[in-house]
Formats: C-alpha cells, structure tokens, sequence
C-alpha cells in the first residue's frame, strides 16, 4: 500500500499558468498591502497578508493537487476539491480586504490610465453591487451549486476538460459573490443590516444539510461514471457517495456556522461602541490624498542593480563579449570550411541558425539589441581602421538605409535560395565576406559606417529593439542641459564617443543604437544609463531625433521596418508544407525548372512590391476615412512602423521553434567538431527532442501580443493625428485590418508542420 | 468595487489551468489476474492527439498495480497502418494510471487492444472505438485568437469610458 499511498500523493499537476498567475497576484497584493500597512498598520495587519495569501495558496492546492487528479475516480474527493474551491479559498481571500491593496500594488499609470477609466464606470459599479447584493449572492451560490451537481452537468464535467473548467469557474465566481457580504471587506459597505447576515449564513447551512444528506442517503448512485470506472482502494461508488455526503455536510457546516458565531459575537460587542466611531473607521478614505498624488517612480536602470549594473558598465565589458563571439564565429568558419557539409553535424550548421538566431530574439524580448552589443565583428573593424586610410566621409547619397535594406532583402532571398541554413560551407563564407566588409568599410570611412549605413543583420536588430524594454538615454535631461563637454558624442581623451553621431540628449529609442556603451562610458557626470521603458512605445513618438531625424520624413525606416515584418511572414511560409507543395505545383504549372528563380521571383515581390501596396492600400482608405491632416507620405511612414510588433511576434514564435525543437541539436556537431579538430572521440547524441506542449502556446501568445502591440501603437498614433474619436478609427481601420490579416496568415502558418531544415535531424 | 472585479477577474483564470488525465471509462473488465480499466480522452473521441489510460488492479483485491507493462495496440479497422505505443505511469497526472498520447490519424472505427505484462502473467483485451473527424486546430486553439478579441473590446470599452471622462471632466489630465 506504501507504494500506492506515495504515487497517489505523488498525482501533482503543476499548471505554469495557474501557478504564475498567482504568483503574480500574491506580489502584486504583498506590495500593495506594505503601502497601506505604513498608512493604516491597524488595518492592514500581518494576518491580513497570510489569509489573501493562503486563499492563493488554497486555490492552488485545489486545481494542483491530487484532489484534481483524482477527482474523476473518487466523488468524496472531488467534493473536497469544491469545499476548497467554495467555502475555504474565497473568504480567506475577501479577510486580506484586497479590494484597495491590489490597487495600491500596480503601477501608478495602470491604476490610473488603465483601470480607471473602467472601474469608475458606474454601469461597472452597478453590476458590482448587483453582483454582491446579498440576495444575488445567495441564490447564485445555491443555484451553481445544485445545478453542476445534476448528475447530466456533473458528468459533463467529468467528460470534459472544458466543461470542468466552466464548473470550477462558477463555483469560484459564485463563492466570491456569495462570500462577500459575510466578509465584508474594507471599503465596502452592506445595504443589509449586519445581523442580516446570520440568517443568510444559516439558511445556507441548511440548503447544504438537504444537499448533503441527498448524496449520503441515497440508496442508488447519482453518478454512473462513478460507479462504471474502477473501485479504487476497495471503495465502491455507493460508499463514495456516502462519504461524500458526509464530507459535504461536516464541513460545509463548519464554513456556515463558524461564521455565525464570529459575526453574532462581533454584534454583541458593538452594541457597546458608539455607532459614530464605527462609521468613522469605514468610512476612511481607501488612499491618502498623498498617496493619491504620487509621481510615477523613475525608470528602472540596470546599471545601478547590484553586481549587474557593475558588471555591465565595467570597461572592458564588452570586449569581453565580442572576444567570446570572435572565437565562435572563428570556429564556425573553421567547421564550416573544412568539416562536413551536413549541417547537423557541422557547428556552421547549427550553431548560427539554431542557437544563435533564437538567443537573439529572446535576448530582443527581455533585454535589447544584446547582439550588436556583442558583435564579432568589431574587431576586424578596428584593424581596419589602423591598417587602411580612414578618414573619408560616407557618400552623402548613401546616408540612408536604402543600402541596407537592399542587403537585407538581398540576404533573406538567398537564405531561401540557397537553403543557407543547410550549408555550412556558404554560411562560413558569409561570415568571411561579413569580416571583410566590416574590415574595408570601416577601414576606409570616419564612424561607424557599416553598422549604421550597411549591415543588414544590425538593421534588423534596430528594427527589433524597438519593441524591447530596455533603452540606453540619459538619466537626467537637466544634467545635459549644463553640459557644455558632450563627450557622450564627441569622446574624450580615454573613450571615444557615440560613432553613430548619436546626441544622448537628442537620442529617442533604441534605433541605431548598439548598446555599445560608449556613451555610458563618455559621459563626465554619469548621466547615461540602461532604463527600463514600455515597449514598441517610442514607435509613437516623432521628436527630433539625434542622426535620425523626424521618422515621420524618413522613408528608409518605414521601409525597413516593412521588410523586417514582411520578411518575418515570407520566411516562416517557406518553411511550411503547405506552402512548399504549393511552390512545387506552380513551378510544374509554369514550367520552371529551377526552384531557385521561382523562390526569388516570389520572395523579391512579397518583401518589396507587396508590403509596398499594402501601405499604399491602408494610406489611401485610411485619409478617406479619417480626413487627417498629415499628407499620405507621412501617414505612411508613421503607420508602417506600428507593425513592427506583430513581425517581431512572428520572428520570435519562428525562431524560438527553430531553438526549442533543435534544442540538443549542438551536441552531436560538437562532439563530431571535437573528434575532428582535437581527436576527442566519443558516441553522436541524438539532434532532436520531443516538441514540448507550451511550444505553440507560447507561439501563439507571442503573435498575440505583436498584434495587441501594434494595434495598441496604431490607436495612439491616430489619435495624434485627429482629436475625433470617430476620425481616428477611420484612420486606423485599413490599418487594422492590415494587421489582422498578417496576424491571420501568422497564425496559419504556426499551425503547419515546420520543416526541420536540416538542424538536427541525423 | 475595484477590488471586487480584479478579484473575479483573477480568480476566473485560474480554472482555466485545471487540466487532468483520465477522461471516459471505455472498459472495465476482469482479466487473468487483473482488472483494467482505460480511460480515453476527449469525449467524444476525434482523430488527432488522444489521451489513453489504463488503470491495472489486482483482480482480488482490487489494489492498484504500478509495476507492469502495458502496451497499446491501436488497429482502424478500415485497414491501415496501426499504431503501437508503451502506456506509461510517468506520462500521467495521476500516477496510478498507466498513459500515452496517441495521434490518431483518421476518423472512423479503431479497435484498441491492451496487453499488461508482469512477473508472473499478463492479460490482453481490447475493445472497439468510434473516432470522429479532427476538430479544427483553429477550433481547438480558440483561446489563443479570442485573447486578442476580447483585449480589443476591453480597449474599446476604456476608450469609450475615457472619452466620457474626460467629456465630463474637462480639465482632468489623463
């Protein structure tokens, strides 16, 4: 039994999404309930904390535990799941009074901005008072009760995942509303008498003693599945019931009555207090007026987090990073070269376009453009600038992206074309050319000109870094307006400045920046840190911007901006079976026999000709719609970046496929490197692992929040163009429906089997 | 009020993470010296992944049994490949089921056979199922394109209320 005892125990679900979430609940009320405590400690008393948290708690056990694993073998066990679900959780959660400390633990602009608009609805208001009059909240607690214990709805839960959701659902929502009047947390207030309640509170006892008594009396089984599944541990499906009922009824008892008592002894002794004081202490305002008026905090800088912040701006740094991505890039060209031409087990193969590519968007995700920062190539660069004649000026005619894109477009077409990713040797000589430009470009001409004016793969990372939460800007913009140094642009004589002419005081957002740190590094007062910002946010904002310009004047970057997220989509179709049976059948209809020129003659089209008459298309419905002032270029360019979100979405999703599916893919290519370049023998690992279940989820999330992004950046910017509600919906519209389109095809083409090109697959 | 409605907000999420193995009892039988039990989820069954579990118990004393080997045979009987797959205990959320997940590739009548191997003895029944046409991945990933539909109307709703506001707020910022 010991062996049976400790698996049964061991039936733990662990659910990342319930878990997270109340995490995040339990951190968000803890920070709230310390404000309010500082403000009314006689309030918000340590006790307070451990009830909300044990209601968190509580939930969890519920849905986690083996009572959820079991549930659907033993009635008296899923009874005592609902127990926790109705009766324990819910008020332990109403005792943290969490109304105003959930309020209090998020940040001022979504307390604000964000909920506040809605929460002073007072349709809202209303339905929250319906919802919680007494009255209400007893019949539907009753009525939910009674009715998911039909046996048609019951079973219908047991069948059904979904409809077990539904079930737990109900009984949460109810049990909130029904439990809410007993509690009574701060501030709300009753329209009922208090000792109403002890009628409330006792006729639900009663309701649960005829419920109760149902299941342990009766003399046949309410539930067939119960009896139709196996008996486990000698129990038979009349004895569960039994039990159940029993359960039901001790239990449920002690939830109704112990109440009771607590309330009937709290009445006794308010008769002695004057009714004043008692209203006086409800009647406190939720939030002081101090609190009511606090500034946002300051941005967070990752250069003053402990160990971090002294890591990252030490000066040698960076170097550092780019020394361990020269070597690797050296490596890859070594394997690449002269190891095999099978990219699973040349680290070519699989280093740049398994790893490589998924570390970077992750690295785009929660940081910023981490690749620049690290870029191999900065060191033939600065050989370049010692050895060849610096000095020129980039061609004025070229200080535009337009070369860049040109590239980038040129690189994504012969990534298709040429099946780089299963190359190694092709993917080796790309690195070379890579050193090489850098090498002549930057030997030859003042700044950072290839970086700024030439690479493609720092064009996409521009473009990226627009969406990540971290900005390098300057702390205080009184600081710079003493400054009359600017070393942060023109260096000094122990660090050089910006070489993408980037002002600091000037600088907005994260485009053509390199996070190389010079700046940090310049600047005499310490002026410029790493700050956290809100995403996608400063694709918004039009100001001056340092070496930029307005974007709102800047074709190049809308057009970047619509290659990057064009090419997000073209890439990730060519990978699908659909659309490669497809390429196959129109190359027979047409008579082409290389699939190469039909790869380019459909790849050049949909990252130029098409991204540029769906601007075109949206531009012109959307000055019809909206009657704005801007003239059609401008519109065109403001509004083509707002997709930008929604492509990165797509990048992610792809590349994190590419990372999660081919996660071991490295270790055979290392150990076959190992035994080539060091006689290192040893046994070939498998490539591939089984594709875990969160993968598409969290696909499908990422391309969910691109989409939420880039609507949310369209919306903005339209309202900066009209001041009509109505106007500024017209103008966004076509722009809308752009978005969902892609976000339509995006989420078709997640769906699909992916092929593995070549990583891995041995 | 606030309160009220992130509260019920929050804690409506957290079903949406229940999730538990199991689903239908399709059989339950007497077998040498065991009884099986196997359980297929979901209701009805669809062609695509399909979860199959199967309880083993002493046939006497109806203990479960968490140290034999079953195996999965599942053969459409419309002809075509069948598939063979190990039901184990560390696939399952409860861990005293043995269980496997099983792409089922076509709709139509499976027959599924069960064989439990042990020290001893081992038993083999199976059983017929009806196995409806794939749902949709579009269907079955709904919550993934309704998230965004329902984050778009909660905007509206805000935006709406914001433009009140500040209608009847003139001078408010924000």
């Amino acid at each position: 039994m010991g062996e049976v005892a400790g698996a049964a125990f061991g039936s733990w679900t662990f659910a990342p999404v319930l878990s997270l979430l109340l995490l995040l609940t339990g951190a968000v009320y803890f920070r709230g309930w310390r404000a309010l405590r500082a403000q009314q400690p006689e309030r918000f008393k340590p006790w307070r904390l451990t009830a909300f948290w044990g209601g968190l708690l509580t939930l969890w056990v519920a849905i986690s535990s083996p009572l959820d694993a079991f549930g659907n073998l033993l009635l008296q066990v899923h009874m005592l799941q609902h127990w926790l679900l109705m009766m324990l959780a819910p008020p332990l959660l109403w005792l943290g009074l969490p109304a105003i400390a959930l309020l209090r633990g998020l940040p001022v602009t979504v307390q604000r901005q964000g909920l506040g608009p809605l929460l002073a609805w007072p349709a809202l208001r209303r339905l929250g008072r319906f919802l919680t009059h007494p009255l209400v909240a007893w019949f539907s607690f009753v009525i939910a009760t009674w009715l998911w214990h039909a046996p048609a709805a019951y079973q219908l839960a047991l069948r059904s995942p979904f409809w077990h959701e539904v079930e737990h659902a109900c009984f949460v929502v109810t049990a909130l509303m029904f439990w809410h009047p007993v509690i009574l947390p701060w501030p709300s207030q009753s329209s009922w008498p208090r000792w109403a309640i002890l009628p409330y509170l006792v006729l639900a006892d009663l309701q649960n003693t005829a419920f109760s008594a149902l299941f342990a009396f009766s003399e046949g089984v309410m539930y067939p599945v119960y009896a139709s599944g196996p008996r486990l541990f000698g129990i038979t499906a009349l004895e569960g019931q039994a039990s159940a009922g029993g359960l039901m009824w001790v239990l449920g008892s002690v939830a109704f009555l112990l109440p009771v008592g607590i309330l009937l002894g709290r009445l006794l002794q308010s008769r002695g207090v004057r009714p004043g004081t008692l209203r006086a202490v409800e009647s406190a305002p939720a939030v002081s007026p101090s609190a009511r008026s606090r500034a946002p905090a300051p941005p967070r800088d990752l250069l003053r987090v402990p160990i971090l912040g002294r890591i990252l701006g030490a000066r040698y740094f960076r170097r550092w990073l780019q020394t361990a991505m020269l070597l690797l890039a050296a490596v890859i060209v070594l394997d690449g070269l002269a190891g095999p031409d099978l990219s699973p087990l040349n680290l070519a193969g699989v280093l740049p376009w398994t790893y490589w590519r998924g570390f970077v968007v992750i690295g785009l995700l929660v940081a910023g453009n981490l690749f620049c920062m690290a870029c191999p190539f900065m060191l033939p660069r600065a050989i370049g600038r010692r050895l060849l004649p610096r000095g020129r000026s980039w061609p004025t005619a070229l200080r535009s992206k337009w070369l860049a894109i040109s590239l980038l477009v040129a690189y994504l077409v012969a990534y298709e074309v040429f099946a780089l990713w299963d190359s190694p040797f092709w993917t080796a000589w790309i690195v070379i050319g890579y050193f090489v430009a850098a090498f002549v470009v930057d030997g030859f001409f003042r700044g950072a000109s290839f970086c700024k004016y030439l690479c493609p793969i720092g064009q996409f990372h521009f473009v990226a870094s627009t969406v990540s939460p971290l900005e390098i800007r300057v702390r205080d913009s009184a600081v710079c307006a003493r400054c009359s140094s600017h070393d942060c642009i023109r260096g000094n004589a122990t660090q050089r400045g910006c070489e993408l002419d980037l002002f600091q005081p000037l600088k907005s957002g994260n485009l053509d920046c390199t996070f190389c740190l010079d700046c940090v590094q310049a600047c005499p007062h310490e002026n410029v840190g790493v700050l956290a910002v809100v995403p996608g946010l400063d694709l918004i904002r039009d100001p001056m911007r340092a070496s930029i310009g307005r974007l709102s004047a800047r074709s190049d970057f809308a057009a970047l901006a619509l290659v990057v997220v064009f090419g997000a989509f073209a890439n990730a179709a060519a990978m699908v079976a659909p659309v490669a049976e497809w390429k196959t059948q129109l190359a027979q209809r047409l008579g082409v026999s290389s699939p190469g020129f039909l790869t380019a003659a459909l790849l050049v089209p949909s990252l130029t000709l098409l991204p540029a008459l769906a601007v075109a298309a949206c531009t012109w419905a959307g000055r019809a719609l909206g009657r704005p002032e801007q003239s059609a270029a401008e519109l065109a360019r403001r509004f083509a970046l707002i997709l930008v979100p929604l492509g990165f979405g797509l990048w992610f999703a792809h590349f994190c496929f590419h990372l999660v599916s081919a996660r071991a893919s490295a270790l055979p290519a290392i150990q076959r490197a190992a035994e080539t370049w060091l006689g290192l023998a040893g046994e070939f690992g498998a490539g591939m692992a089984a594709l875990p279940g969160w993968l598409l989820p969290l696909e499908l999330l990422a391309l969910d929040a691109g989409l939420l992004l880039t609507l949310y950046l369209g919306w903005r910017v339209a309202r900066t163009s009209t001041k009509s509600l109505r106007r500024a919906g017209g103008l966004l519209l076509p722009w809308g429906i752009l978005a969902l389109l892609l976000y339509a095809v995006g989420f078709w083409i997640l769906l699909q089997p992916m092929q593995m090109r070549g990583t891995g697959m041995l | 009020m606030w309160g009220r409605a992130l509260m019920i907000l929050a804690t409506l999420l957290v079903p949406l993470s229940a999730r538990a193995d199991g689903g239908l009892a399709r059989l339950v039988v007497d077998s040498g010296e065991f009884r099986l039990t196997v359980f297929s989820s979901p209701t009805p069954l669809r062609a695509g992944p399909v979860d199959l579990s199967v309880m083993v118990q002493d046939r006497e004393t109806l203990e479960p049994m968490l140290d034999r080997r079953v195996e999965l045979r599942l053969v459409p009987s419309a002809g075509g490949r069948s598939l063979e797959v190990a039901a184990i205990r560390g696939h399952s959320t409860n861990r005293l089921l043995y269980s496997a997940l099983v792409d089922l590739p076509d709709p139509g009548r499976w027959r599924i056979e069960v064989e439990v191997t042990g020290a001893r003895a081992g038993a083999r029944e199976s059983f017929e199922v009806w196995v409806g046409a794939e749902r949709p991945a579009v269907l079955a990933l709904w919550p993934y394109w309704a998230l965004p539909l329902i984050a778009i109307g909660i905007f509206g709703l805000h935006q709406w209320r914001s433009q009140k506001l500040r209608r009847l707020n003139p001078g408010r910022v924000g």
